[in-house]
């Protein structure tokens, strides 16, 4: 009898086991969606389009080099077009291709690419066609989101800055059929009508989902920066995923633009932690502080268990003893002295001799020692 | 406590009391021919901080018979001129006294009572050493910076059994005393929720260049127990927006819509069990207080604050109650309405609780000194106010929920997040704990 308890329990812990390893392959699953990319612009934007939806590891993404792609391969197109002279062979495959539940983002003002085309007006989800415009000059905005509940935007601060890009105007004239999720404030100082105006809103057209971003037009390779913005990138990750699936599975980044700051991935994925300290060595007060800020935003968002607190910990003592400048070493002590333990005092009192530094490592030392 | 409290009578200097500064006034003598007052029985007064809120204060208190300012201090020259120039200008003469150093001014002086508005982070510290002195003292809000400060306030002005105001003037006002005292008697129901809205942040600046220190300007005691730091132009003012003097609009204002609702629910001397909550902090700049702040208690009631910036509450400003019959929600400019405005109409039977009652909140100061009563907002009252915006604090930093000890005062499930009772001090600063 208890032989046969035993088995059980060992049957049943051997299913639990590969159970656990295949939802641990499934995570570890390759990019399972494809992706066409359908763009005018520099090469080079292309290739970083391609990168950010290859850096969510949903995406196998394809620059298309055919004047008459098959879009049914793909889950999902991506458009970033400033003119498009598609036939009305395509125009029709692309019709038919979204109708029957295919997926598109549409970025920046690829809308205006096709001139007066009613059909893909009302896909696109506006109306203005040929109308739309932009700000003279690109500019930092905020985006407001306007939906609680959407897949693209849930879970992702509801009022953040975008990266100095050009807005598109006229927007507003929605179909009837779009949704938005997000508007920005189209200044008349800029240009703009001063009215809230949609920046990222969906279309369903048929069965197929439509993802609009109108974010991203300043992006040229001398200014990268429209499309390094963290909320640039989230957002055409998630609402690729959406278009192709219906649903988002993605994380909200944890440095996520908020609503005063701006925040970019210059290699359009989050730098690693060891990144964000190495860079945050030649800080100097009145410069930018982004990457302690950053390092901040990790250590609050982290578990809040001892051990992380003292992986964090290990890191900012290696940190205090480098040849990093003194103003990151006083911002690191302010964070040590919440976060750290027995183990940081040593080094602490060693720097109380430290002129530059003696205050501050007295500041850390009075908690650490509560 | 209370009642020894109350039964105590002020003794002047060299009795048993011997720290306590001699009254220059005796109740029920002081008013003299005609309701004026001689100057030989007035309550005597300074202030230290004569900014916008010390002048303010002072404004108040010059316009009382019973009071006779002679001397004010600040670490500003010219805000010590103007304010002189005040005090002279309402006595005609030229006799107020004026200090840089609150110490050499504490020393000099022999007042009965002062008023204090200085940056936060200079509260504990002179808060602490007028009582020492036996001073009575009209404090502004926000108590303290730090909640180990703000209990270390509360011990020196118990043991030194000095009265203290706080700058919490909304319980001096018609609407805020209506509103609590409909919702203590139950005219709402069961309370189960309250909302606070506080202002939104302020937007970052950018860091301004380093700066000469204005001639007028004591930048090394403006700084006190602060970080040292080069001048950038940020002193007056603007100290509310960087965590090293304040906690922002959140902590600027807890004394203020929180220290409300908590007493529309009887919690002025208890506190939440649970903090959690969310801050937006800016990434880059001088300022680096919370520009948008989101935080939820739970008392062991199981009635819950919602502490936010007003853009993200439907009541935006003010405290609202939401009781199981309804709610009610009060804010400045008089504004008092409820879910029904009958209940507005509801009158407080002689049976039922009585909230304090003032209409003049710097009279009630001065009524306190001679009756030696508590005031409406005593430093018990304060502390347990501001401690709700310091957790707020705290949970946003950490990123964590809190288990709070109300009785205790501490963090019972991090001891992270228990350093953040205090704020270090500069050398030679030290907080005189009385505990």
């Amino acid at each position: 009898m208890r032989n046969l308890t035993l088995l059980l329990t060992k049957t049943i812990w051997l299913i639990v086991v590969v159970g656990m390893l295949g939802l641990f392959n499934q995570c570890k699953e390759p990019a399972s969606l494809s992706a066409l990319i359908i763009s005018d612009s520099e090469n080079a934007i292309k290739e970083d389009l391609k990168t950010i939806l290859e850096n969510s590891g949903l995406f196998d993404a394809e620059i298309s080099k055919e004047k008459t792609p098959d879009f049914a391969k793909y889950d999902v197109l991506v458009l970033h077009l400033s003119r498009a002279a598609w036939s009305e062979e395509v125009k029709s495959k692309f019709i038919s291709y979204v109708n029957g539940g295919g997926g598109v983002v549409i970025l920046g003002a690829s809308s205006m690419a096709f001139g007066e085309w009613a059909e893909l007006n009302k896909l696109v989800g506006i109306t203005t066609g040929d109308n739309l415009s932009r700000s003279d000059e690109s500019f930092e905005f905020q985006l407001i989101g306007t939906k609680e509940k959407h897949p693209v935007t849930e879970g992702l601060l509801s009022k953040w800055m975008h990266t100095e890009d050009y807005l598109i105007f006229n927007s507003e004239a929605l179909t009837g059929n779009a949704d938005v999720l997000a508007t920005a404030w189209a200044d008349t100082l800029q240009g703009g009508n001063g009215a809230h105006l949609p920046v990222l809103f969906t279309v369903n057209f048929g069965e197929g989902r439509i993802f609009h971003s109108t974010l991203g037009t300043a992006a040229s390779t001398e200014k990268r920066d429209p499309i390094q913005c963290v909320g640039f990138i989230t957002m055409l990750q998630r609402g690729a995923e959406w278009a192709a699936t219906g649903v988002v599975s993605q994380e909200a980044p944890i440095d996520f633009p908020n609503s005063v700051s701006t925040h970019i991935w210059g290699d359009y994925e989050a730098l690693k932690l060891d990144e964000i300290l190495e860079r945050s060595m030649t800080y100097k007060v009145g410069k930018s502080k982004k990457y302690l800020t950053d390092f901040s935003l990790r250590l609050r968002n982290c578990d809040g268990k001892v051990e992380s607190y003292a992986m964090y910990e290990d890191k900012i003592l290696q940190f205090l003893e480098s040849d990093a400048t003194i103003d990151s070493k006083k911002y690191m002590c302010r964070e040590l002295s919440w976060m750290g333990s027995e183990k940081s005092i040593s080094t602490l009192e060693k720097l109380i001799n430290d002129k530059d530094l003696s205050e501050s490592a007295s500041y850390a030392l009075q908690r650490l020692r509560m | 406590m209370k009642d020894s409290r109350r039964k105590f009578i002020k003794k002047a200097a060299g009795s048993a009391f011997g720290m306590i500064a001699a009254p220059y006034i005796i109740p029920g003598t002081a008013l003299g021919k005609n309701g004026a007052v001689a100057p030989s029985n007035r309550i005597v007064m300074g202030g230290i901080g004569l900014g916008s809120m010390g002048s303010g204060n002072t404004r108040n208190f010059l316009g009382k018979e019973e009071v006779q300012y002679v001397a004010i201090c600040d670490v500003d020259r010219n805000r010590r001129g103007k304010a002189a120039l005040m005090v002279n200008g309402r006595y005609k003469n030229k006799d107020c006294r004026t200090y840089s150093d609150y110490r050499e001014f504490l020393e000099k002086e022999k007042l009965d009572a002062v008023t204090l508005a200085l940056p936060d982070h200079w509260h504990a510290i002179v808060s602490i050493a007028a009582a020492n002195k036996g001073l009575d003292i009209y404090g502004e809000k926000p108590l303290a910076r730090s909640i180990r400060e703000a209990r270390a306030i509360v011990q020196a002005v118990e043991k030194n059994k000095v009265i203290w105001q706080t700058g919490s003037w909304q319980r001096s006002v018609e609407n805020f005393h209506k509103g609590a005292e409909l919702v203590i008697n139950g005219r709402i129901g069961k309370i189960n929720r309250v909302e606070v809205g506080l202002p939104n942040g302020r937007k970052p600046i950018g860091t301004p260049p380093v700066q000469e220190v204005p001639e007028e300007l004591d930048w090394n005691m403006w700084l006190g127990p602060a970080p040292t730091v080069p001048y950038r132009g940020i002193s007056h003012w603007d100290w509310r927006w960087i965590l090293d003097y304040s906690g922002g609009q959140l902590t600027d204002w807890a004394g203020h819509h929180i220290d409300i609702a908590h007493w529309g629910l009887g919690y002025d001397r208890t506190g939440p069990i649970s903090v959690e909550g969310e801050g937006i902090y800016p990434r880059e700049g001088i300022f680096d207080v919370p520009v948008e702040y989101d935080f939820t208690c739970t008392y062991k009631t199981g009635v819950t604050f919602r502490v936010a910036n007003s853009a993200r509450l439907p009541h935006g400003m003010g405290a609202c109650w939401y009781g199981d019959k309804g709610w009610l929600h009060v804010d400045r400019g008089d504004r008092i309405n409820a879910s029904d405005p009958k209940i507005l109409e509801e009158v407080i039977g002689p049976e039922e609780t009585k909230l304090y009652k003032s209409t003049d909140h710097w009279q009630n100061f001065l009524d306190c000194i001679k009756s030696r009563e508590e005031t409406i907002t005593p430093a018990e009252v304060a502390c347990r106010s501001i401690s709700v915006g310091l957790l707020g604090e705290i949970a946003m930093l950490t990123g964590k929920k809190l288990a709070w000890d109300p009785e205790k005062e501490v963090i019972t499930n991090s001891d992270y997040a228990n350093r953040m009772l205090i704020r270090p001090y500069k050398a030679p600063w030290k907080l005189d704990m009385h505990a």
